[in-house]
C-alpha cells in the first residue's frame, strides 16, 4: 500500500516534495519526483492530492508491488495489473479515480464542503 | 555541517494538531516571538495527514462533563488524572467551534446541531483538517516556521529547558534554538513493536509511523518524569490496511462475528474499547478467528457513503475494497494492531501539573506526548494545548526567565557534528536491521501481538538486556550523511521509549487492562497498583515511582 510515481507523467513541478509527512520524496533533474522508500510510506496520499497531472498513484497490494520494485530498479515503468488510485483536486472537490486490476475505472467525488455521512 | 543559531521567546516542538493550535493561540494572545519546528511539512505533518472523518471527543446534547469523565474513567479502570481530563472536557466543545470557524465542514441536523456518531463523536469532512489547522502558522508574522527540522535533544541550563537542538537533512544544518520557554507537542511513538504488516507494507500502520517517540525521548534524556508507559494503546483495525473500524461499527452498528458466524460480544454487559480488542484477540487465540464486522447485505447506497467516509481518512481502505471484495459481499476482517505509546488515546507521557508544566522548568507538554489524560483525540489534544500555551505565556509574563546569552550548546553541537563522517560506509541498511531487531524483541518478549499482548517478567528482563545492547551499538555509530543521521536519531528515540516501556511493564505487578498491559505472572488486578506508575531517567538508570491517584477538583502541583 504505497505510492508509485509515473515518470512519464511527472511535470517536475515539485508540488509533491514539500508535503510528505515522512519527507520521503526526492527530486532528480532528469527523472522528476522519485520515491524509493516504499516500505516507509504510510499511504496517506497527501502527495497524490498535490499532483495536478495524475502522476502519483496509490497502489493496492503489497505482494504485487514487490515485483514492480524489481522492474523499477531497471528504470522501467511497471505494467503489472494491480488496482491503483489517483486523484484530481479542485477548489471544491476531490475526484478519486480507481483503476481496478481488470481495467475497470471507478470515479468517486467527495465535495470539500460536504461532511462525511458516517 | 552548517550551524544556525536562533533565539526566540517560545519554542513549539511539533507542528501537528497540538502544535498548530498552540502557535495560533500564542500569536493571537501575546507579542512573544514564536518558533515552530516540524520534522516534515506543516500542511500534512502529524497524525492527520490523510484526514479524519469524525471528531471523537465532543460532549453531545445528552452528555455532561461528569458523564464523560465517568466514561473515560471506566474505559481506563480508574488510572486517569481526573484533574487533567476534566480541564480538557470543559474546553472540548469550544475547540469544535474553533475548528468550524477555521473552515472545517461539519454535518448538521435540521435543527442546526452537530450530527452525532455514537455518544461522543461528530461527523465532519476532515480530509482537509490539517491544512486548515496549519494555515494560521503560514500566514502569521509572529511565527517562524521551521519545516523539515528534527529536534534531536532539548537544551538545558541550570535545571531548566532553554530550547532545542535540531537537524535538517535537506539544508544539512544543525539548528541551535534558544528559547525562554518550550512546549513539546511532538506526538507519541509508533514502530516500537513489530508492525502487523511487513516488507513493502511495513508502515501501513494505525498511528503515524513518522512519530518515533522523539517527544518522549528528548524529555526522558533531560530527566523529565514520565507516567503510564505501561498503558499501551492497541487499536482494533481492519486487516491489511489497518484502517479504522469505528466508522463501520458505530454508524452501521455492524455485529462483530467470528469464523463460526457467532456474535462474540453479545454476552458482555458493557463493552469497552479494551474489551472489544480483548474479545477479538481471544477469538483468534482460541481458533475461532478470523473475526469480522458483518457488513454483508448492507445497502449499496450505504456502501457508497462508506467508501466516501474512508476516502476522507484512510483512502487505502476504499481502494482495497475495489481491489478485492466490497463490504456488501464480504464482512470486513478485523484484528488488533501492534502496541503503540500514545497519550492521546491511552495515558502515556509527560507527568505534568494541572496546568501542563512538566517536571522540568520551562518545559510544557500537550497532546499525544502528554500523559494522564486518555481519549483526548483531536479536540482534546487541542484543548490541552490551549491550556499548556496559556500557562507558558502566564509564566513568561511573570518572570524574566533564563538569560539566554548564558546558555552554551557547544557540548551538544560537538556531539552531533562528530556523528557525521562522509568517509564512513552508508549505514542505512544496518539501521533498518537494528530497527527490525528492536521491534522483534519487543514483539516476542515485551507483550507484542505474537503473544496476544501478554508478557512475563523473565522475558521482559531478557528484552531489557537486548534493548540495552542495541542502544550500545547505536551510541557509537558514525554515519555517512545527514539523512542517515535522522534515521539514527529516530532509532535512538525509539530505543529509549522501548526501555521505559519495559521498565513500566515490569513495575506494574498486576494485570490492570487486558491486552494494553497483560502481565502473565500477575493475571489479576491488585488494588495496591491503583496508582500511577511513573519513571525518571537519572544517571543512566530508570527510577520508578508510584504516585497516588489525583481526583477531580484537585489541581495537582509538582512537589518533588
Amino acid at each position: 500500500m504505497s505510492i508509485r510515481i509515473d515518470k512519464s507523467k511527472c511535470i517536475k513541478c515539485r508540488a509533491c516534495l514539500a508535503i510528505c509527512p515522512g519527507d520521503l520524496i526526492e527530486f532528480d533533474e532528469n527523472l522528476g519526483a522519485t520515491m524509493d522508500k516504499q516500505q516507509r510510506c504510510w499511504g496517506c496520499s497527501a502527495c497524490m492530492k498535490m499532483c495536478t497531472n495524475g502522476a502519483i498513484e496509490l497502489v493496492a497490494t503489497d505482494y504485487k508491488v514487490c515485483s514492480s520494485i524489481i522492474e523499477q530498479d531497471n528504470n522501467q515503468t511497471c505494467h503489472h495489473r494491480m488496482s491503483t488510485m489517483t486523484t484530481q483536486t479542485s477548489d471544491d472537490k476531490v475526484t478519486w479515480i480507481i483503476t481496478k486490476s481488470d481495467g475497470e475505472k471507478i470515479i468517486i467525488e467527495t465535495l470539500k464542503s460536504e461532511s462525511n455521512q458516517y | 555541517m552548517k550551524i544556525k543559531h536562533l533565539e526566540t521567546d517560545i519554542l513549539i516542538i511539533g507542528g501537528g494538531t497540538s502544535g498548530c493550535i498552540a502557535a495560533k493561540v500564542a500569536a493571537e494572545s501575546s507579542d512573544y516571538k514564536i518558533v515552530v519546528c516540524d520534522r516534515s511539512y506543516i500542511n500534512r505533518s502529524g497524525c492527520l495527514a490523510a484526514g479524519v472523518n469524525a471528531l471523537n471527543a465532543y460532549i453531545g446534547p445528552d452528555e455532561t462533563v461528569e458523564s464523560c469523565l465517568s466514561y473515560i474513567k471506566e474505559e481506563f479502570d480508574g488510572i486517569i488524572r481526573e484533574d487533567l481530563v476534566v480541564s480538557i472536557l470543559e474546553k472540548l466543545n469550544d475547540m469544535v467551534s474553533i475548528l468550524e470557524d477555521m473552515g472545517l465542514p461539519m454535518l448538521k441536523n435540521t435543527n442546526g446541531s452537530y450530527a452525532m456518531r455514537g455518544k461522543h463523536s461528530i461527523k465532519i469532512n476532515g480530509e482537509n483538517i490539517k491544512p486548515i489547522l496549519a494555515k494560521p502558522l503560514i500566514e502569521e508574522d509572529k511565527i517562524t516556521l521551521l519545516e523539515e527540522v528534527y529536534i534531536l535533544d532539548l537544551l538545558t541550563h541550570s535545571g531548566a529547558v532553554v530550547g532545542g537542538i535540531g537537524y535538517s537533512k535537506r539544508k544539512k544544518s544543525l539548528y541551535i534554538i534558544k528559547a525562554k520557554a518550550t512546549l513539546c507537542t511532538a506526538g507519541g511513538a509508533a514502530g516500537i513493536y513489530l508492525p502487523n504488516n511487513q516488507g513493502q507494507n511495513a508502515h501501513k500502520m494505525w498511528y503515524s509511523p513518522f512519530n518515533c517517540g522523539s517527544g518522549y525521548a528528548m524529555g526522558i534524556r533531560a530527566g523529565a518524569e514520565m507516567t503510564g508507559f505501561e498503558m499501551r494503546f492497541i487499536a482494533l483495525r481492519i486487516k491489511n490496511t489497518i484502517a479504522p473500524t469505528g466508522t463501520i461499527a458505530q454508524s452501521l452498528h455492524s455485529v462483530h462475528r467470528n469464523r463460526l458466524g457467532e456474535d462474540y460480544l453479545k454476552d458482555y454487559d458493557r463493552v469497552t474499547t479494551e474489551l472489544r480488542l480483548h474479545a477479538t484477540t481471544q477469538e483468534e487465540e482460541e481458533g475461532r478467528g478470523p473475526c469480522y464486522l458483518d457488513t454483508v447485505g448492507i445497502d449499496k447506497k450505504v456502501s457508497s457513503l462508506l467508501e466516501k467516509a474512508y476516502l476522507n481518512m484512510a483512502p487505502s481502505q476504499t481502494l482495497d475494497w475495489y481491489d478485492k471484495q466490497m463490504p456488501t459481499d464480504l464482512g470486513v476482517e478485523i484484528t488488533g494492531t501492534e502496541p503503540y505509546i500514545v497519550g492521546g488515546h491511552s495515558g502515556s507521557g509527560y507527568w505534568v501539573d494541572h496546568k501542563r508544566r512538566t517536571t522540568l522548568k520551562y518545559l510544557y507538554a500537550a497532546g499525544d506526548v502528554c500523559g494522564g489524560s486518555p481519549k483526548k483525540y483531536v479536540t482534546g489534544c487541542m484543548a490541552e494545548s490551549v491550556i499548556a500555551i496559556e500557562t507558558l505565556i502566564e509564566d513568561l509574563n511573570g518572570s524574566k526567565g533564563i538569560e539566554l546569552s548564558e546558555v552554551s550548546a557547544i557540548e551538544k553541537i560537538t556531539n552531533f557534528a562528530n556523528r557525521i563522517d562522509e568517509a564512513s560506509p552508508n549505514d542505512s541498511k544496518k539501521l533498518e536491521v537494528l530497527e527490525l531487531q528492536m521491534q522483534k524483541i519487543m514483539d516476542t518478549h515485551a507483550g507484542g501481538k505474537s503473544t496476544s499482548y501478554r508478557y512475563k517478567s523473565d522475558n521482559l528482563r531478557m528484552a531489557q538486556a537486548e534493548i540495552i545492547s542495541l542502544i550500545e551499538i547505536t551510541e557509537d555509530m558514525v554515519v555517512k550523511n545527514g539523512e542517515v543521521l535522522v534515521s539514527l536519531a529516530e532509532l535512538r528515540d525509539r530505543l529509549m521509549v522501548a526501555m521505559v516501556v519495559i521498565a513500566h511493564l515490569l513495575e506494574r505487578k498486576e494485570t490492570r487492562w487486558q491486552c494494553y498491559q497483560s502481565n502473565a505472572d500477575y493475571p489479576q488486578k491488585d488494588e495496591t497498583y491503583l496508582c500511577y506508575i511513573n519513571s525518571r531517567y537519572e544517571g543512566n538508570q530508570i527510577k520508578m515511582y508510584h504516585r497516588p491517584l489525583v481526583r477531580k477538583g484537585f489541581g495537582y502541583e509538582h512537589t518533588n
